[in-house]
């Protein structure tokens, strides 16, 4: 980790000796940037659409490692774009999207596929290709024209399957899996690219209610044992709330309010963001809240 | 096993003919050649180069056609279907047709000289015809589909051919010398005409393979691939690039062959690997196998007539065709 290394005052006093710069190992060496950019993923008034459409404007937030961060907002707000602009599958029209200090904008594509990895929402499964080869195929961005197919690449594989407990069918082909299976087969995809920030887009869409918490489960275990930033696109916002650290609401393609563990977030901005009625419950097991529609104007009115 | 297959076919393929040759004769004529033998000057002097042109041709047809599939993600995705080949046959008639004219002024560019370019003309009209292919079904809303990409590979295929033909009425010339080869045949090609074909068929392919990988993480949709860290447009280019090559090496030796490269990469995918990096040069192998067995056919079959070997592959290819339209999605 680079910038465990560059936040030591020792190795920062060690850089004031004048020295020959050519001898210097290049990591030690870069100069200052002031101010310093925080680690992680943050976006920076993020502007972004399609065409000359603004879809969303003047995003900012901010991504730590080992959290889960989830973006919810009504259809059309802007989720998904804002998602797409942070992995440079859109171009923004301003603004910033920064990995560890550095554009993403402007990192070579496959040095950042490397570091983020992006999970679009309906990805495309050729007819029979296994499980396995699906898998096979995050590790991508760790080949060369050379080296094809390492050890590394085989760990890696097999790590993101057993992790995501998918060996059981590694040769079956995916499209003959269950939603639930199929949706565990990309998330393997995307850890054995084994990237520290990993975005997905609407992962639990289309899945029972049984698989959206098997995914979030995974998800939340990925965040925390592997030390992973994850940002994920959720409809449904208690599911929402019961598993991200941070909760970004978005209306209209602008950013409502960043929710913290559950705090703040009270039906008067659910209303805001959503344009429902509710009511908040609290959940007995996590102390967050949760929260259900007032059904019905004339049992809401009592 | 494939190699073996292939090496089988040739055999037999230089063997048969007017003139049915044991393979014992075929081996011994290769690797001692006797001038003086007859039978021996028939497999390397005659039979030889139509051996070659059909493995480079085929070849490349199974190896153009992989990458059409993989790039437009269309199971009907082949060098005829798309409109390539009619591309290729545009180009090169136009070639004979204002070539000598337009060189006229030029006279280091000779007769010779324009054969020897000619699977240039018709790497560049396919390439070009692929374009517009992919510029026409890309446009509107959906996007580049599978469907659109056949449609407009058919309809563009019928308008390149119009034109061919309307070139062909004003020039009863022309059409007298390349008639069989517009009709996609093996014969009538020359040790010369192969030179010309060689090195762009294999610059075509070494294309082809080096993106081998970026298709792999293509066939998994746009976003994953870039988020796979895969430049897609760079990627399309080289592919387009690609298969232009192959097709106008396989089609100025050839003519316009159909179906080698549909049905090719489908048997692959079934039989063997879905993997581009290994699907391409089994296409390859297999592109040539097939090929050559059809030609094999179309001389055999009504002998001492023969068949056009396009229209041989065509009565293969169109079921397969049907069957693989029915099951798409």
């Amino acid at each position: 980790m680079v910038f465990a290394v560059k936040a030591r005052p020792a190795d920062r006093h060690r850089l004031d000796v004048p020295q020959d710069p050519a001898l210097e190992p290049s990591p030690l060496q870069a100069p200052p940037i002031a101010p310093r950019a925080p680690p992680g993923l943050s976006v920076d008034g993020l502007r972004a659409g399609y065409g000359r459409r603004v879809v969303v404007d003047d995003v900012s937030f901010a991504v730590g490692a080992g959290r889960m961060t989830a973006l919810i907002g009504p259809n059309g707000s802007g989720k998904s774009t804002l998602l797409a602009a942070m992995a440079r599958l859109l171009k923004p029209f301003g603004g910033s999207v920064r990995l560890d200090g550095r554009s993403v904008h402007e990192m070579p594509t496959k040095a950042l596929a490397r570091a983020l990895g992006i999970l679009p929402q309906s990805p495309l499964v050729p007819e029979g290709l296994t499980a396995y080869d699906l898998v096979s195929r995050g590790r991508y961005p760790h080949q060369g024209f050379l080296q094809q197919w390492s050890d590394a690449d085989e760990a890696a594989v097999e790590a993101a399957m057993r992790l995501t407990d998918t060996l059981d069918f590694a040769q079956q082909p995916v499209d003959s899996l269950s939603g639930g299976q199929r949706q565990r087969c990309w998330i393997a995809m995307a850890m054995a690219q084994e990237t520290r920030v990993i975005l997905l887009d609407e992962p639990t869409t289309f899945l029972d209610l049984r698989y959206q918490v098997e995914v979030l489960d995974l998800l939340r275990h990925v965040t925390r044992a592997h030390d992973r930033a994850v940002v994920v696109v959720l409809h449904d916002l208690n599911l929402a709330l019961a598993y991200a650290d941070t909760v970004v609401c978005l209306k209209e393609g602008r950013i409502r309010a960043v929710v913290e563990d559950g705090v703040g977030l009270d039906p008067a901005l659910i209303h805001d963001v959503f344009g429902v009625e509710v009511m908040a419950l609290r959940h007995p097991q996590t102390g967050r809240p949760v929260f259900v529609p007032v059904t019905g104007p004339s049992e809401g009115a009592a | 096993m494939a190699p073996m297959l292939l090496a089988g076919i040739a055999l037999a393929y230089l063997g048969f003919g007017a003139r049915v040759i044991p393979p014992a004769t075929v081996i011994e004529a290769l690797f001692a050649f006797d001038p003086t033998r007859f039978d021996h000057k028939v497999v390397v002097e005659l039979r030889m180069v139509r051996l070659l042109v059909g493995l480079l041709a085929g070849a490349s047809l199974g190896v153009c056609g992989a990458l059409l599939q993989a790039i437009t993600r269309n199971p009907l995705g082949e060098p005829h279907v798309l409109g390539l080949n009619a591309g290729a046959v545009l180009a090169v008639v136009s070639s004979i047709t204002f070539g000598p004219a337009l060189a006229s002024g030029f006279p280091a560019v000779s007769g010779p000289v324009l054969i020897a370019a000619r699977p240039v003309v018709a790497a560049c009209g396919a390439a070009a015809m692929f374009a517009l292919v992919l510029a026409t079904a890309s446009a509107g809303r959906q996007g580049l589909t599978p469907l659109k990409v056949t449609l407009c590979g058919i309809a563009l295929s019928s308008f390149a051919a119009a034109l061919t033909s309307a070139q062909l009425i004003l020039d009863d010339q022309t059409l007298a010398t390349i008639r069989l080869w517009l009709a996609g045949d093996l014969s009538g090609q020359s040790y010369a005409a192969l030179r010309g074909a060689v090195p762009v068929c294999l610059l075509g392919f070494g294309l082809a393979c080096a993106i081998a990988g970026r298709l792999n993480a293509m066939a998994l949709g746009d976003g994953v691939a870039s988020g796979l860290g895969v430049d897609l447009v760079r990627t399309r280019w080289a592919g387009l690039a690609a298969a232009g090559l192959l097709c106008g090496a396989a089609v100025s030796l050839a003519g316009p062959i159909g179906f080698v490269g549909l049905v090719v990469p489908h048997v692959v995918r079934a039989c063997i690997t879905r993997d581009l990096r290994l699907l391409l040069p089994l296409s390859a192998v297999l592109g040539a196998c097939l090929l050559l067995a059809a030609d094999l056919a179309a001389r055999s079959l009504l002998a001492p007539r023969e068949l056009a070997t396009g229209a041989l592959t065509a009565l293969v290819g169109v079921p397969v065709f049907l069957a693989l339209a029915a099951r798409s999605r």
